[in-house]
């Protein structure tokens, strides 16, 4: 066994285009701010899964009815920072985060912060298709149903409280949202295991719309799926973005272009090297190492 | 969707209140209830106990709550392990307050344990019912849902049948036909009430109508602790003593849920909280039980088996030496991120060491005053019905005597420790032609001198009486290991020649061939040598002691100057390189210093013949004392005899089965998963294997009297022991070696078959190696497992009490002329062991020795559960290793 | 090189054959060995006990099993093994509903709630557990338990409520093994698609964990009550030798030798018609246990099967 060496820290001195240290690059861009309330402000965050720094002081704030994305190498923990956003890591119980996350201006890593409210508010997709072993419509409704929004069964019939009718035009309205009504609106009962890759994720993202969040997490929803699963899911995205807040973590940074009104660079080591409209990175980035990440000399 | 009752929860709540912390305490309450029955319920304090009486023991727990919190509190004020979460805070908070509260009630009503639990049920009942009157109309917070659900109305259902049963049989007499209709209606009662009400009601009213009615019955002591129903059908009853804190117990967790769900505002998450909470105190009851099973067996029997336990200082500190090893490698472990929280965490690492050093400084101070140190102390036995009063001493003595078995094992260990922590040093520093001549004569010299050995071996010391031949096996052994002390010295001093033209370290790394030579070369040397001695018949000395242990002992302080300098050297290195060269120099030094520690035991051991040098000896007879390990059962005799006999024949037993079974179920295994066709017969072969790993071990016990016993010839035997205890091994190695081989991933084979290599050679070379960390961990718990095995043997091998002597397997050995040539009377004949010796205990009733009785199973115990840990801490560490790498 | 390999292949088809010969001659010996009671004593091995000249609480047998007042008399040939049949009965019973219960609870605890640090002392001490001899349980039962049982229950000493508890007590950390894994190897994608929604742990717990690690759990608690069944030094060590019946049948406070311990205890005295009865004792817990055992395995195959298609 040979002891591990903390991550090298030579970045810091690394020069850019401008001849300006990373510091200085960040110092810009960190400024970079909107017109109006962001809709989810990190301040100085910082995540360690044990002896592990996997984000390192990032702050940033996320815009209203946009796509942002985040691009990055393997590793460089921008899922762990998606992760944050939901608090998905406090599932992990290695993981430790300092720091702040603010969504319409509360605290969610607050004491005594709704981690059922936040999630409703906060939806998530993951990389690779995960729905629940049970019928497509039992897929949708098991969130509201889960938070008491729909009632079904005896004792819902007994309090006079069915709302099977609102169920089943909840499942329309999110399989519709989620382009995927006219595939499966006729085996609604039907394991939803039994639907292709493609769909499973569209299934995946009607679920999250059915408990009408505000904010949508996407951890590489296409990673998984094949190029034309992958453009419905693209078109889908962009659709989203008019009524909600998308983040989406990406390795290719086409699709990033092609898709996100906002891209924050994330370099190995856990550092947000740097955010700007998505124009101005793949075009004109401050950074050096953000223009070979790009330009893919480096990744 | 319907809106009546979907939450509008903001995200963020408002920070907690009087009904917070209210609910805080009494969840707190419900944990302190539920611990105190437990208490009740083994008769730790009596329920009749009252006054001072309780109210020292209320004390006493109040110290222990006090100091539970104050230290947790106190570690996360430090930041070591803080904690954020306001429910642990206020439950924290609430132990104090309520363990204050109920040593006061204590003292101040004067009333006993039983009637001071059923007031806590009753105020937890009234907190709880309060808790789901204030969120119904509106006075906080919360967001119940509209009924606590089928489930809960289901289980207050049950719970209703159980208590109106009691309530009717009480009322109305079970004769009557009345008590079922007052049972049925009792539970309807509780099911409507937890179904039709809004949720907060619907979760408090009925548990609080429970809890409150089973506190008002005990607290007004309608079931005291005197209380008796004793029906005359069953051979048995109930009495108060019993039921009291089993109802309690059951009501503490009735009142925790229901406070806990209210705590968390009812809802999804009020029901999480509540379901958590059961769960973590179910925890609790199983920790408790499981911990108390290991402390009680071991307060039991400690006494009684360290009777007369004494060890020599020196003997100690070579005990000593491998944990020192050990507690360095943790504290060298990676420290973690450079903060406060990691000083705490590293302050936490170096405690091991801290406490092995400790250890050895008393140790030395043991040498240094000249005398013993003592404890002692007195213990009773039971024996024959008659007590007696034994006093003894566990003993640290000032004697300087090694035993020479002892400086073997911790040598021996440390040696394999040491190298296998070493990788290479080839190619490290200059090499001289005059050095590799120097490698090849040593290694010439080495097989040499052990083809002498196995010559004077065929022909006897003094060859065809032939003098003169003896004289050269004395040659030879003064050359040899003054050849060795040389090679042992050459590293130290080669560091130090160095220094004259360069830097320590430079030196240091330059003479890494050195190092390679002394090491390797001096111990080969000098063991081949020592090897010569006894079969040559020559024992060579300087003044009083052998010349092999002299060098031994000269080449071991050599060695560890070595190291030392070595380890000086490093502090002055300069690149990374040249420091892990000069690491991987320390290790190979210490190596060194270790196995010609081991030669020195080893010699010792060979020839049976004690040395002496500067006032330590090293001999056969150790200091180490403990008779109940170390002698035999004596009959008529004051002290108590030990289960020496008991040991080796579960040794024996556990050799026995290891050795029929891990050779048969790991070939088995390899051919079943590298060469057989996966299809029907090996699923078929794996189903049956499973099958026989769970059937009952009596069964093989019946089949190894029957069958094996008449075939083997004799009456029960050890042989049929070892056999069963194999069979029983068997399928256990199966499974979990084609468990290891199968988890061995494919592509390695595909890898290796790529590359041309042949089946064979893959399976040798790839799939065994990657897979013997996981036949090695199942063949050490299957281990642990049959060597605590009883049912078998007591079919097979009787069971004996108190014997006095120990099977003797390898003086057994008898060869004969015609077949089957081998014979073995200590295999064929009985032997105790340590299971069945506990079984005798019981079979032999009221006129057996219990107190020898918790002594072997409290032997038994630690033997198995170090096998279980063993195994364990192998695996995962196993499994680390395949994960990061 | 390919003659060591031959040699190679050869011994492990010796040793393959070995070892199936050892589990064939287990099995056929005990069939073989139990062969001669079933033929002489037929269904006199279930001779149902008659009090009062009426055969006793087993109304639904009386129509196929014989009665009879003698039922376990060596010297007249009289061999019942029903009594040892309700004791084991009685024993598995009590031990499933505390090893049961509990046993989920706990696997719970380790899978879904336990912090990791908790969760590696925890794991491992359950396994420990498994590992206690089941003699140091009997001792503790024989020396400690039934003389509480005395005090707290009014009871004379051993009894079957005591020998349940503790075997109970023993199968709990196969069945929270068991579990455990069961619910582990559910995937952590699936129960993290359920948080993120919103719903709670205990609500992914119950609506995704539980059921998809259902046929698992159920295969620990199988093989628990296989354990508990096949218990012989605990129930041998609490319950001294008996051959006589509950009375009445449910008095948990009554004691009677099990299957397992009329083997250990009758063993010793015993006569060779005697040892044809105690074979058949052998081959029923062989049949029951190993039936269990085999279920339990296509349970899990099952689950395996079905977790592995969804991925």
């Amino acid at each position: 066994m040979t002891d591990t060496e903390p991550a090298s820290t030579a970045s810091q001195t690394t020069t850019t285009t401008a001849g300006e240290t990373d510091e200085e690059v960040r110092a810009e861009w960190t400024d970079y701010r909107f017109d109006g309330q962001a809709k989810l402000s990190v301040e100085n965050l910082n995540v360690w899964y044990g002896d592990d720094h996997a984000i390192k002081d990032v702050s940033m704030d996320i815009p209203e009815n946009s796509v942002t994305a985040l691009i990055g190498p393997s590793g460089c923990g921008k899922s762990t920072f998606l992760r944050c956003l939901n608090r998905m890591n406090d599932r992990i119980k290695a993981a430790r985060i300092d720091g702040s996350v603010e969504l319409d201006g509360m605290e969610i890593y607050d004491s005594n912060a709704n981690l059922v409210e936040l999630r409703k508010r906060v939806g998530m997709v993951f990389q690779s298709p995960n729905p629940f072993p049970k019928s497509i419509r039992d897929n949708i409704s098991y969130g509201p149903r889960k938070h008491g929004d729909i009632n079904k069964g005896l004792l819902a019939r007994l309090f006079g409280r069915d709302d099977t009718a609102e169920e089943t035009e909840l499942v329309e309205r999110s399989l519709k949202q989620a382009a995927l009504w006219d595939e499966v609106s006729d085996r609604l009962d039907d394991n939803a295991l039994g639907l292709s890759g493609g769909q499973q994720q569209r299934l995946c993202i009607a679920r999250a719309l059915a408990t009408d969040p505000e904010v949508i997490l996407m951890d590489e929803p296409a990673s998984a799926l094949d190029p034309i699963a992958t453009s419905k899911i693209e078109d889908l995205v962009t659709e989203l973005a008019e009524d909600y807040t998308v983040v989406i973590v990406t390795h290719n940074m086409q699709q990033a272009a092609r898709i996100s009104d906002q891209t924050a660079v994330f370099l190995t080591g856990g550092e947000l090297v740097e955010y700007d409209d998505t124009d101005k990175i793949f075009e004109n980035p401050a950074s050096q190492r953000v223009e070979d990440y790009v330009t893919g000399k480096f990744g | 969707m319907s809106d009546a009752y979907a939450n509008e929860n903001t995200l963020v709540s408002t920070e907690s209140d009087v009904y917070d912390r209210g609910l805080d305490a009494v969840i707190s309450l419900t944990v302190l209830g539920f611990a105190l029955s437990m208490v009740a319920l083994v008769d730790v304090v009596p329920l009749d106990a009252s006054g001072s009486a309780l109210g020292g023991f209320f004390l006493a727990l109040l110290a222990v709550t006090v100091g539970g919190v104050g230290v947790a509190g106190l570690a996360s004020w430090l930041n070591v392990v803080p904690v954020t979460s306001q429910r642990v805070r206020g439950i924290g908070l609430g132990l104090l307050v309520t363990s204050v509260g109920v040593t006061v009630l204590a003292y101040g009503l004067g009333v006993t344990l039983a009637t001071l639990l059923g007031l806590v049920l009753v105020f937890e009942a009234a907190a709880v019912a309060a808790a789901g009157v204030v969120s119904r109309v509106g006075l906080v917070d919360t967001g119940p849902d509209m009924s606590a659900g089928l489930l809960a109305g289901g289980a207050f259902g049950v719970i209703g049948l159980a208590i109106g049963a009691a309530l009717g049989g009480g009322l109305v007499g079970f004769q009557s036909l009345l008590w079922p209709v007052v049972s049925l209606a009792t539970a309807g009662v509780l099911a409507v009430l937890a179904i039709v009400p809004r949720e907060d009601l619907g979760s408090t009213l009925p548990a609080a109508l429970v809890v409150g009615t089973l506190g008002v019955v005990i607290a007004t002591s309608v079931l005291g602790p005197g209380w008796q129903w004793n029906p005359q059908t069953l051979s048995g009853g109930f009495t108060g003593g019993a039921v009291i804190p089993v109802f309690v117990l059951f009501s503490s967790v009735l009142a925790a849920w229901s406070a806990a769900k209210a705590r968390a505002g009812f809802g999804a998450q009020g029901r999480e909280y509540g379901a958590f909470l059961v769960i973590n105190l179910n925890a609790l009851l199983m920790l408790a039980v499981m911990a108390t099973i290991v402390v009680f067996v071991t307060v039991k029997g400690i006494a009684y088996s360290v009777h007369g336990l004494s060890i020599g200082a020196v003997a100690a500190m070579v005990l000593l030496a491998p944990l020192f090893v050990g507690a360095v490698q943790f504290a060298r472990s990676p420290a973690g991120p450079d903060e406060w929280h990691a000083g705490a965490r590293q302050g936490l690492r170096v405690l091991p060491l801290a406490v092995v050093g400790a250890a050895g400084a008393f140790l030395v101070g043991v040498l240094a005053l000249g005398e013993p140190v003592y404890y002692a102390f007195d213990y009773t036995v039971l024996e024959n019905r008659v007590e007696n009063q034994l006093r003894t001493a566990v003993a640290v003595t000032n004697e300087t005597t090694v035993g020479s078995l002892l400086l073997v094992l911790a040598g021996f260990v440390l040696f394999v420790y040491f190298f296998r922590k070493y990788g290479t040093l080839r190619n490290v520093g200059t090499a001289s032609d005059r050095l590799a001549l120097v490698r090849q004569a040593v290694t010439m010299a080495v097989l040499a001198i052990a083809a002498l050995t196995f010559v004077f071996l065929l022909v006897g010391p003094v060859p065809f009486g032939i003098t003169p031949l003896w004289y050269a096996g004395l040659a030879v052994i003064d050359l040899g290991t003054v050849a060795a002390l040389a090679l042992a010295a050459l590293p130290a001093l080669g560091v130090l020649a160095g220094t004259r033209e360069a830097s320590l370290a430079d030196s240091a790394q330059d003479s890494a061939p050195l190092f390679t030579l002394g090491v390797f070369g001096g111990l080969g040397l000098l063991t081949v040598t020592l090897f010569l001695q006894p079969v040559a018949q020559v024992a060579p000395s300087v003044g009083p002691v052998n010349l092999v242990t002299l060098v031994a002992m000269v080449a071991t302080a050599a060695m560890l100057a070595a190291a030392a300098l070595v380890a000086v050297a490093g502090r002055s290195a300069d690149t990374r390189i040249q420091r892990r060269f000069l690491a991987e120099e320390l290790r190979l030094a210490l190596a060194g210093a270790a196995g010609f520690l081991t030669l020195v035991g080893l010699h010792v051991a060979v020839t049976g013949i004690p040395q002496f040098l500067l006032g330590l000896s090293v001999a056969n007879a150790g200091t180490l004392s403990w008779p109940m390990v170390q002698q035999a059962y004596i009959p008529l005799g004051t002290a108590p005899g030990g289960i020496m006999p008991a040991i080796v024949g579960t040794v024996w037993l556990v050799v026995g089965a290891t050795l029929f079974a891990v050779p048969l179920g790991l070939g088995a295994a390899v051919f079943l998963t590298e060469y057989a066709e996966q299809g029907r017969f090996t699923a078929l072969v794996e189903v049956a294997t499973n099958a026989l790993w769970s059937t009952p071990s009596i069964v093989f016990g019946l089949f190894g009297a029957v069958f094996l016993i008449p075939r083997i010839g004799g009456d029960e035997s050890l042989l049929a022991g070892m056999l069963v205890l194999g069979f029983m091994l068997l399928p256990l190695v199966l499974i979990t070696s084609r468990e290891a081989i199968k988890s061995v991933p494919d592509e390695y084979r595909d890898a290796s078959a790529a590359l041309g290599v042949s089946r064979w050679e893959t399976i040798r070379s790839v799939v065994v190696p990657a897979a013997m960390p996981g036949v090695i961990t199942g063949v050490i718990l299957g281990v642990g497992r049959i060597a605590g095995e009883t049912a078998p043997l007591i079919l097979v091998l009787g069971s004996t009490l108190n014997a006095t002597e120990a099977a003797d397997v390898i003086g057994g050995f008898r060869f004969m002329a015609e077949p089957p040539f081998v014979a073995n009377e200590a295999l064929l004949s009985t032997s105790a062991s340590l299971p069945t010796q506990v079984w005798a205990v019981i079979a032999a009733g009221v006129s057996g020795s219990p107190s020898m009785g918790w002594a072997t199973a409290f032997i038994l115990l630690m033997v198995v559960l170090t096998f279980y840990a063993v195994g364990i801490v192998a695996r995962t560490y196993f499994r680390r290793k395949l994960n990061y790498e | 090189m390919t003659y060591q390999a031959e040699i190679a292949r050869l011994l492990t088809l010796v040793a393959t054959v070995l070892t199936v010969l050892t589990v064939t001659l287990i099995t056929i010996f005990l069939f073989a060995s139990a062969y001669p009671a079933f033929v002489e004593h037929g269904l006199g091995l279930f001779l149902i006990p008659e009090q009062n000249g009426e055969p006793r609480w087993f109304f639904f047998l009386e129509t196929v099993l014989p009665s009879a007042s003698t039922y376990w008399n060596p010297v007249d040939g009289a061999y019942s093994l029903i009594p040892m049949i309700w004791g084991t009965v009685l024993v598995t019973v009590i031990a499933g509903s505390i090893a049961g219960p509990l046993g989920l609870f706990g696997a719970l605890f380790i899978a879904e709630v336990a912090s990791d640090g908790m969760r590696e002392v925890i794991k491992p001490g359950v396994e420990i557990l498994a590992g206690i001899p089941s003699i140091v349980y009997g001792f503790i039962g024989f020396q400690v338990l039934n003389s509480f049982i005395q005090v707290k229950f009014l009871d004379d000493g051993a009894s079957f409520l005591i020998a349940g508890l503790v075997v109970g007590v023993m199968a709990l950390p196969t069945v929270v093994s068991v579990g455990e894994d069961a619910l582990s190897s559910v995937p952590g994608a699936m129960s993290d698609g359920s948080v993120a929604m919103g719903a709670t742990e205990w609500q992914t717990m119950k609506s995704i964990s539980i059921p998809a690690a259902f046929s698992g759990i159920s295969a620990g608690v199988i093989l628990g009550l296989g354990r508990a069944i096949g218990e012989t030094m605990a129930v041998a060590a609490i319950m001294a030798s008996g051959t006589q019946f509950a009375d009445p049948l449910f008095d948990i406070f009554d004691a009677n030798a099990t299957l397992t311990s009329l083997i250990a205890t009758q063993y010793g005295s015993a006569s060779a018609s005697t040892i044809d009865v105690l074979f058949v004792a052998g081959v029923m817990l062989f049949v029951i246990v190993a039936g269990m055992s085999i279920v339990s395995q296509y349970i899990e195959q099952q689950m395996e099967a079905k977790l592995k298609g969804q991925q």
